[in-house]
């Protein structure tokens, strides 16, 4: 085994924060190393450290059996030299440059540059090309990456990192906000590279990508290397070893009660596209409804046209029997249907604001009297909340800036979570979520079913559904194709019923909109 | 789709007393000192009175400036409404004027913010555009100073209660109120989270149009207020004496602590630098140097104490990234 990158008691501090204790990896080419750990763990540190983007404050790295002497010029720049070359949790595209710009930003001249002057038309060619080796066609390459859908944006991210040519690549969660067949794409090229001697490292909170993907896998806990595992991985030591102790429940089987009683919304002759069949939900309390289906086929327009964030074609929402004349968000939260968006950087965080003010936001009013915040109410609230959703902070009054991707996520569901509300929208509310939190957070939804709310979730993976839902709606072409109900939501059925949407047969399945 | 550029974390937090809005504090002490010494070691009651009188409009302005910059906006116009208000004060009667004047500057705040948040046109094009409006209709009402503005208006701008200034009275009631909503009530925080992020704050069910119309005519009120306060100051109106005010009231603003990218900044630093602004000009006519020295130094300080702040950035920044900055683009 030839070791690419050997890295040891890395030591990063920011503030009062010490990141990572005694960082440690080793790194053999062509093979696919798993780093795996709690939310806040170290991992996105350690993965920037890796790629030159923060300076360690102690520690040796190693790369091809060279030492990396002082870390006074370590930056993205040298690491990119040695072939290191990292994919970040958070998307860093340019936004308004088209997709060939950001693939080749800052490496024009090794592909299409003449004389240090850009030739776009070559530069649309090679944009083709890559693209077109991973698979991605459908991505068109002279529009703005912020036109893209979040899914694509990724790949795109993907793409760009690998016209870097790296050696060393290291994807911190891109699969996050992935849908399964994209999942399929991206494990196709980290193949590929494999076989091309390429070292991956691969984060991801989801233990069954590990296990499909990855040789070997690296655990940390409070910013130390705690173990070292080969693939075949024993899941329950894995979990053992990121949480410290011993977890008993990973996702536990049980179904919350089907809907039951007066449905508290009601949909009906809701067209998301043009000259497609229209859509009739009812919501229950106590349900749990699935979305299920591939990639943009109109689950997430559903969502928020429920959120009021979405102008459908036509239909007509009632809750509790009274007509919703125009639902906005703000219209909808006051009536206790809220929603987890997909992108909480773009459309649910703050990320210059505290902590205490994030969590707070949607539910000031409500802790208000007579128009003016009870503020000692309100980090009473706002403490319960990130305590019960165990985040990983110093002080209410930091920055969301200055929290770790998963911990960010659970910043969004404190703030939901917080106005009580009587639906619960969500678009892949585990994004970035570690095992042991997203357990206690179906937990934490199943309880509020029982309670007599209702529960909207799409999940762009759809194995979060079963053992979840106690309805899966498939979305083909913006429309509802099927409906799955209880003990019938498998995964299998799942993705069967996501391809198949056409011309399925199943006993189980109950067609709901017939052409 | 256009707030997704990357943002580091920067932990702050560590350097807080380092970030404008602390580092105007000791600023502003360092310049107090030097004036004393200057002043021979003494302050007179007169001279302290007439900092604080000289200093209030400035800081209204800041204050207003500050208020729409947290909203993710900007306010160019903010000086030809100090104009505007300060020539209707002193043409309309003397009873009706000052109410008057201050509804000229609410509504013109108001259609500043209804232009930008309904139509949604930039805000740096609609407010330069409304000032040159604004500053038409001034010199339309009042081509050269003149007019006659009420003794008792003159009383509150210039006036004493005892040893205390009546502008400081009225002073600390506005960074009371304004405090207040920004910090106790929840249309304030949603200012500063519709400036951090808009659609954030939208899908957080935080209505925004109101929120950053009101910050306008937030600013449109202040700029009155200063306005009627210049008007009294100088018994007169005067069509031009509000033009510097835009570009001080951007600075102020600034030198406060307030992000230009929104979402960011706080009511006492914003006065801390309008005072710091003020002594700098006192103490370049104790010197008896050139007046012009006065944009030197105001415009050095403004580079000085965003140089600082950049620079703990810059040290703190991870490597190879391209700072903060976001771009004020609303
Ligand atoms: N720029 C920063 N400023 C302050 N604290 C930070 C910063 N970056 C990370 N941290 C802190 O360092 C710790 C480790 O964060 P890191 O992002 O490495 O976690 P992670 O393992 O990637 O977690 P996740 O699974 O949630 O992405 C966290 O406690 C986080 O709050
Ligand atoms: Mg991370």
């Amino acid at each position: 085994m030839n070791v690419f990158l050997r890295a040891e008691g890395i030591q990063k501090r920011f503030g009062a924060t010490l990141a990572l204790k005694e960082g440690s990896i080793n790194i053999a080419t062509g093979r696919v190393h798993a780093l795996l750990g709690e939310n806040g763990a170290g991992k996105s540190t350690m993965m920037k450290v890796l790629a030159g983007h923060h300076r360690p404050d102690a520690g040796t790295v190693v790369v091809d059996s060279r030492a990396v002497g002082s870390f006074a010029r370590w930056d993205t720049k040298t690491a990119m030299r040695m072939g290191i070359v990292a994919v970040y949790q958070e998307l860093s595209l340019a936004p308004h440059l088209s997709v060939a710009e950001n693939l080749f930003l800052g490496v024009e001249d090794r592909y299409f540059s003449q004389h240090n002057l850009i030739r776009p038309r070559s530069r649309v060619s090679a944009a083709k090309q890559i693209l077109q080796s991973l698979d991605l066609e459908e991505i068109p390459v002279e529009v703005p990456v912020g036109d893209l859908s979040l899914a694509l944006q990724q790949m795109v991210e993907v793409a760009k990192a690998l016209a870097r040519k790296p050696k060393l690549l290291l994807l911190d969660e891109a699969t996050s906000s992935l849908p399964d067949e994209y999942v399929r794409k991206l494990f196709a090229v980290v193949d590929h590279l494999k076989k091309s001697h390429v070292a991956v490292v691969f984060i991801s909170h989801r233990l069954d990508e590990i296990d499909q993907i990855a040789d070997e896998a690296t655990v940390f806990r409070d910013g130390i290397n705690v173990g070292h595992a080969d693939a075949p991985f024993d899941r329950g030591q894995l979990i053992k070893l990121m949480a410290g102790h011993e977890v008993d429940r990973e996702i536990n089987h049980v179904l919350a009660p089907a809907g039951q009683g007066e449905p508290i919304v009601r949909v009906s002759g809701l067209v998301l596209k043009e000259s497609r069949p229209a859509i009739d939900v009812e919501i229950c309390p106590g349900e749990i409804i699935g979305v299920a289906g591939l990639e943009g086929h109109g689950q997430q327009e559903f969502l928020l046209s429920l959120f009021g964030a979405h102008r459908p074609l036509a239909g007509r929402m009632t809750m509790k029997g009274r007509i919703v004349p125009r639902p906005t968000p703000w219209s909808m939260i006051a009536r206790g249907v809220v929603l987890i968006p997909q992108s909480r950087k773009i459309e649910a965080l703050h990320l210059d604001l505290s902590i205490r003010e994030n969590i707070a936001l949607m539910g000031i009013r409500g802790l208000s009297r007579w128009g003016v915040v009870n503020s000692r109410r309100e980090i009473r609230q706002v403490k319960s909340y990130a305590d019960r959703l165990a985040v990983r902070m110093n002080r209410l009054d930091d920055l969301a800036n200055s929290l770790s991707g998963g911990n960010q996520q659970k910043l969004v569901f404190a703030k939901v979570l917080m106005t009580q509300p009587n639906v619960l929208l969500m678009i892949d509310p585990m994004r970035g979520v570690d095992v042991a939190t997203k357990a206690a957070l179906f937990e934490e939804i199943r309880e509020m079913a029982n309670a007599g709310r209702a529960i909207v979730i799409y999940s762009s993976d759809t194995s979060e559904l079963v053992g979840v839902a106690t309805r899966v709606l498939v979305f083909y072409e913006h429309h509802i194709v099927r409906t799955l109900s209880s003990p019938n939501i498998t995964n299998g059925a799942l993705v069967d019923a996501a391809f198949h949407a056409k011309g399925g047969d199943s006993a189980a399945d109950v067609p709901l909109v017939t052409q | 789709m256009r707030r997704s550029t990357p943002k580091e974390a920067i932990p702050l937090r560590t350097f807080r007393w380092l970030r404008n809005e602390y580092l105007i504090y000791p600023i502003l002490v360092a310049l107090l000192v030097a004036y004393l010494i200057l002043n021979g070691g003494f302050l007179s009651v007169f001279q302290i009175q007439s900092l604080i009188t000289s200093t209030a409009p400035l800081i209204l302005v800041g204050l207003g400036e500050a208020v729409v910059i947290i909203s993710g906006g900007i306010d160019l116009s903010i000086g030809y409404m100090v104009s505007l208000t300060c020539v209707v004060v002193a043409t309309s009667s003397p009873v009706l004027g000052t109410p008057l004047a201050l509804a000229v500057g609410v509504v013109a705040g108001a259609v500043n913010g209804t232009l930008i948040t309904r139509f949604r046109l930039s805000a740096l094009v609609t407010t330069l555009a409304t000032g040159s409006f604004f500053l038409g209709m001034a010199l339309h009402i009042l081509p050269t100073p003149g007019g006659v503005v009420p003794e008792w208006v003159s009383t509150v701008a210039d006036g004493n209660m005892g040893p205390v200034p009546v502008a400081a009275i009225l002073l600390a009631a506005v960074v009371a109120i304004l405090g207040f909503i920004l910090y106790r009530v929840p249309a304030g925080r949603y200012l500063f989270a519709v400036g951090d992020n808009l659609e954030g704050a939208r899908q957080s069910g935080v209505v925004d149009a109101p929120i950053r119309i009101g910050a306008y005519a937030v600013a449109g009120l202040l700029a009155a207020v200063a306005g009627i306060f210049l008007a009294g100051q100088t018994s007169s109106g005067d069509p031009n004496i509000g033009t510097p005010f835009t570009l001080n009231a951007i600075v102020i603003a600034v030198l406060g602590g307030t992000s230009l990218a929104g979402g960011v900044g706080t009511v006492g630093g914003v006065v801390a630098a309008a005072f710091v602004l003020s002594v700098v000009s006192d103490i370049i006519f104790l010197t008896n140097a050139s007046s012009y020295l006065q944009y030197i130094v105001s415009g050095g300080i403004l580079v000085v104490v965003l140089g600082i702040g950049q620079g703990v950035r810059w040290i703190r920044r991870p490597t190879g990234q391209p700072s903060r900055e976001k771009v004020a683009d609303r």
